[in-house]
């Protein structure tokens, strides 16, 4: 998890870093919600690894066997 | 992610069958075996016409928007409200198929490979080669796909011709009226997996020449058609269709049993050298759909800074997509077949009929 937010981290700081210097207000906007996202499903799955799959709930949605 | 970035129709069609050729070698196989038996390898002689057809309703399309990318024809036929919904959920449904196959591409190597390898180290290897290449953008990806287009036709060959002592006649026939149903239900997935075109047509905006793609498509797709029914032949003719339907990965099987007076043996690595340029190529491409969709529903003019996070966000989900290679399977006969079907046959066509309603196209 520690790994997860600082490897995000980097590469968010990094990446906005240049997007600041040229002033691109909807580019920052982009890159801070799809930042937000990545690290809200990092946390949802680094939580707890073995949670039932997305597959597997996706059958048990449809109510189909495997 | 420039614009101004141009590939040729060959080019386009060179990606188009390099990221054919990972979801085939692994499921058409075992997708004909389990429908049409011993008849299965007649299946994509059927799976031709759906191709053709699509790729006659894209060289209209692209008639009427001269130098105008499919996404560009969804906001004028549609217009811009049920545009975005519609390229919302194209990025919803390829993103499920990138996560899918990434993770196909990390069970193949266990299976292949090494089972006790981390998985981890496979996908991140492989995700920073995607960087490295969608950062230089389509002409870069394009190149490499037509180096990669001579290596794997190459080899198949090669595997082709020292499999041939293996194909048993009897594993391929008898073949009757009695299977036509069959063998139409074998196509349907091939059908499927042979759409992924449309998602080529998203950038056809940045081919140059594509007032040739009915003549220079039709070339490919009988190259695509006459290779597949080899590989069919090769792969149920050598272990038939029993092996073929319930086997993982069947054409790997076929190519184990390859032997030539013991002299040419375990040319599997061949294989793997195929799957891991061929997964790549399909990744990147996927990707870079990806990214350009939003670049456009968000109206930005470049998206190369959301690579990094994209490719993050999809090492975890192809974690989570599944655990086991037979979740996989069944994701792949039970949701993924119908899911390529709607996405790159169906709607495009649709499209083309509400632009025919409207005057459109």
């Amino acid at each position: 998890m520690v790994k997860f937010i600082l490897t995000v981290s980097i590469i968010y700081v990094n990446d906005i870093a240049r997007l600041i210097r040229d002033r691109r207000i909807k580019d920052i906007w982009i890159l801070t919600l799809f930042t937000i996202f990545t690290i809200i499903f990092g946390i949802f799955y680094l939580s707890d690894p073995y949670r039932e799959s997305f597959i597997g709930k996706l059958f048990s949605l449809i109510k189909e066997e495997y | 992610m420039e614009t101004r970035d141009k590939i040729t129709v060959g080019q386009t069609l060179k990606l188009f069958l390099c990221l054919c050729f990972s979801p085939a070698i692994r499921a058409i196989p075992a997708f004909e075996a389990q429908f049409a038996k011993q008849a299965g390898w007649v299946a994509p002689m059927v799976a031709f016409l759906p191709l053709f057809i699509l790729i006659f309703t894209f060289d209209k399309l692209f008639t009427a928007y001269q130098n105008q990318s499919y996404t560009d024809i969804i906001y004028d036929i549609l217009g811009k409200f049920f545009g975005n919904i519609l390229l919302f959920i194209y990025v919803v449904g390829l993103s499920i198929l990138l996560a899918l196959y990434t993770r196909y591409y990390t069970a193949k190597l266990s299976i292949a490979l090494t089972a006790t390898s981390r998985m981890e180290l496979n996908i991140i290897v492989l995700m920073i080669i995607v960087y490295l290449v969608l950062r230089y953008g389509l002409v870069i990806m394009a190149r490499m796909s037509e180096v990669i287009f001579v290596i794997i036709n190459i080899s198949f060959c090669i595997i082709f011709i020292l499999s041939m002592n293996n194909i048993k006649i009897d594993n391929l026939i008898p073949i009757s009226y009695l299977d036509i149903i069959p063998i139409m239900r074998a196509s349907y997935p091939i059908t499927g997996l042979w759409s992924y075109f449309t998602f080529l047509c998203f950038f056809a905006d940045r081919i140059e020449d594509r007032q040739n793609l009915k003549k220079v498509g039709t070339k490919y797709v009988t190259y695509l058609v006459i290779s597949t029914i080899l590989l069919s032949i090769m792969v149920i003719g050598s272990i038939g269709y029993s092996v073929t339907s319930r086997s993982p990965i069947p054409f790997f099987v076929a190519v184990k049993n390859i032997s030539l007076f013991g002299a040419i043996e375990r040319i599997e690595a061949i294989v793997v050298t195929q799957w891991i340029a061929t997964d790549f190529i399909l990744i990147a491409v996927f990707l870079y759909v990806i990214l350009d969709i939003i670049k456009r529903i968000f109206c930005v003019d470049d998206i190369r800074y959301l690579i990094k996070i994209s490719l993050v966000f999809f090492y975890l989900f192809s974690f989570y997509i599944a655990y086991t290679i037979f979740e996989l399977r069944q994701f792949s006969i039970e949701v993924a077949t119908h899911l390529n079907f709607i996405l790159c046959f169906v709607i495009p066509i649709v499209i083309y009929l509400v632009g025919k309603i409207r005057k459109k196209v």
